[in-house]
């Protein structure tokens, strides 16, 4: 589904590299978790192969179903079945939550072949997705994330995931900002999305995330490079000992 | 034409003679330059009148006249709100033909919109001329248009009397071709109670000015102004606005919104003033700006003007382009750059355009000029 060679990313601005030769596999159905401490290069990670402005990646190489995704444009990506949960949902004042999902809904749906949904079966399927996540159906008329408390924008999220489908999702510490309900219903939104083809990966700081959405494959982001790779019982070390053997001085 | 219209043409002549086309070292037209106006040709003067005013010929409770044919107390108005002190007002009345009057009778609602159509083409020049008065308790809605695709120069006055509790809405469009030169005014005074909305599009012609002057001369009176630069090639647009709280208890708002493209340049100078005795005011103003390129530029300046001392007046201004990270979230949800430029531009105008649900003007001739720039622009290029 995924693979990442030797992939060296730097911030194009001050040249400063924050990936060093990561690599990493990640086949359908799995579930991979990245944990590291701050600055170890997880949510550029996830930039990186969003496609986001202002990083350049100076060598190695990504594949996304056999194809090189990083000759894709953003939505090029979004349409092959990339998806990023972004940590800051961006507020975006004037566009409707409504018109925007259904908007990014139909823009897929073409570049993947399907048929558009009208007005009339998207709010029908929109509503249903919605309910699923206890979302306010208010919540649709407002502009995108304006307004939204943490946990709604986490929600949100989940529901533009569950309108595009996926096949490949990545997590980008969905956990921050979450009370103890909020993470339990964003975690069933993606457990409920898990199938044989489907694959996520998971980057957070906490383990607590992973109690509710497991992991097959946990791994360890320090200083640009995935030092460690083990089952979920990782995790569980990581959360007793801290990261302090993998921080960059060490 | 009477004596009393010949005279104030006299007078705008020798007015305009000695004032000149302004340039830059004239406060008002510092981001306008109309120096250059001094070799234009426009060609022979046309007709000064919308085309179909024969369309509101026996709407009920309105009298459509000539200041020729009114009596003295109309034709003392002509020209009574327009300051010969601005070389567009001289000039555009030196030239003025005939005034059309509309005339609404006191207490009477007019359902339908008075619709002022211009569409003019060739190398020619026109001074349309209107008086609009609202007698008291009235309401109706009014309709200009400024279409086609002359080469010369259009140059209309409006000047609009709003009495006691009478209320007019003002939809102004300018979407004239990329050769035409726009010069215009609008004069406006509301009276105790009265209220008045003027909207303006601006979307067209090469070199635009558009003077804007609203007195709010009784207690109670409110002045909301809204207006939209849609502009793209090389086009210069310039809104002034003048509002002048010469009464306590009156407010205002007014909200301006530019989107730019390409090498074009947007110009709003808006300034509010509060006279001395003009107690417990509210006066609001916005002016927005949104760079499409980095050729484009926008210059916004708001003034206040304050002389009385239990006012609330606020203004700001901002300018700038896209929010990129908007722009990032948008793509990365499969919604390609073009589409999600042009939503998040859609969003930027929302403002100015979201109180007039439901107006027909809006429906019928607005959005079919709003939607031909965005997709010009996104369509011609999508990288800018």
């Amino acid at each position: 589904m995924l693979s990442i060679q030797n992939l060296h990313a730097q911030i194009e601005d001050d040249q400063k590299m924050i990936l060093k030769g990561l690599n990493l596999e990640i086949n359908p159905g799995e579930v991979h978790a990245i944990m590291g401490p701050n600055g170890a290069g997880k949510s550029t990670l996830g930039n990186v192969l969003a496609g986001k402005d202002g990083y350049e990646v100076t060598e190695g190489s990504v594949f996304f179903k056999g194809e090189d995704l990083l000759s894709l444009e953003v939505e090029e990506r979004a349409h092959a079945g990339l998806f990023l949960a972004f940590q800051y949902p961006v507020e975006i004042p004037g566009v409707q939550m409504l018109n925007f999902l259904r908007t990014c809904t139909n823009e897929t749906r073409i570049a993947r072949g399907l048929p558009e949904l009208n007005g009339m079966e998207f709010l029908k399927l929109a509503r249903a997705k919605a309910a699923e996540l206890k979302i306010n159906p208010d919540m649709l008329k407002r502009s995108v994330n304006s307004g939204f408390s943490g946990g709604e924008k986490k929600r949100a999220e989940i529901l533009q995931m569950a309108l595009l489908e996926p096949q490949f999702a990545i997590l980008d510490e969905t956990d921050s900002g979450l009370d103890i309900d909020a993470l339990r219903i964003v975690s069933e939104g993606v457990n409920a999305l898990r199938d044989a083809k489907r694959s996520f990966l998971v980057i957070t700081h906490y383990q607590r995330l992973l109690d509710h959405i497991k992991p097959d494959h946990v791994h360890v982001l320090a200083d640009g490079q995935i030092v460690r790779s083990g089952g979920p019982e990782l995790a569980l070390e990581l959360e007793e000992r801290g990261y302090v053997h993998y921080e960059k001085a060490a | 034409m009477t004596s009393v219209l010949a005279n104030l043409r006299q007078d705008a002549d020798t007015r305009f003679a000695s004032l000149g086309w302004p340039n830059r070292r004239v406060e008002a037209y510092k981001y306008t330059d109309l120096s250059a106006l001094k070799q234009a040709d426009f060609g022979a003067v046309v007709a000064n009148k919308a085309h179909d005013l024969n369309a509101l010929n026996g709407i009920e409770g309105l009298t459509l006249t000539t200041a020729s044919q009114a009596d003295a107390e109309v034709q003392a108005k002509v020209g009574s709100l327009l300051p010969l002190s601005d070389a567009v007002a001289a000039y555009s009345t030196a030239h003025m033909d005939e005034v059309t009057v509309l005339h609404v009778a006191a207490n009477t609602k007019i359902e339908q919109p008075l619709i002022l159509d211009h569409h003019r083409s060739g190398k020619n020049a026109s001074f349309p001329r209107y008086l609009v008065i609202l007698e008291r308790g009235a309401e109706a809605d009014l309709v200009e248009r400024y279409a086609g695709d002359s080469e010369g120069l259009t140059s209309p006055v409006v000047e609009v009397f709003v009495a006691a509790g009478a209320h007019l809405k003002h939809y102004r469009a300018l979407s004239e071709g990329s050769a035409t030169t726009h010069l215009g005014w609008t004069a406006t005074e509301l009276d105790r109670d009265a209220s008045y909305r003027h909207v303006a599009l601006n979307h067209g012609a090469a070199l635009a000015r558009h003077n804007i002057r609203v007195t709010l001369a009784g207690s109670g009176a409110h002045v909301d102004l809204l207006g939209l630069h849609l502009l793209q090639g090389k086009q210069s647009c310039d809104s002034h606005t003048f509002i002048k709280h010469a009464a306590p208890h009156t407010t205002s708002n007014e909200v301006y919104k530019s989107v730019v493209a390409d090498a074009a340049n947007s110009i709003f100078q808006g300034k509010i003033y509060v006279a001395k005795d003009s107690q417990k005011i509210e006066g609001n103003q916005m002016s927005r700006g949104l760079l499409l390129g980095p050729r484009a530029r926008v210059n916004n300046k708001p003034e206040l003007e304050i002389y009385a001392d239990d006012v609330i007046c606020s203004h700001g201004s901002t300018v700038g382009a896209l929010d990129e990270s908007a722009l990032f979230y948008l793509r990365a949800r499969g919604i390609p750059a073009a589409k999600a430029k042009q939503l998040m531009v859609e969003a930027f105008i929302k403002e100015v355009l979201e109180d007039l649900d439901g107006v027909s003007e809006l429906e019928t001739h607005w959005k079919p000029l709003i939607d031909a720039y965005l997709s010009s622009v996104f369509s011609s290029a999508p990288d800018a």
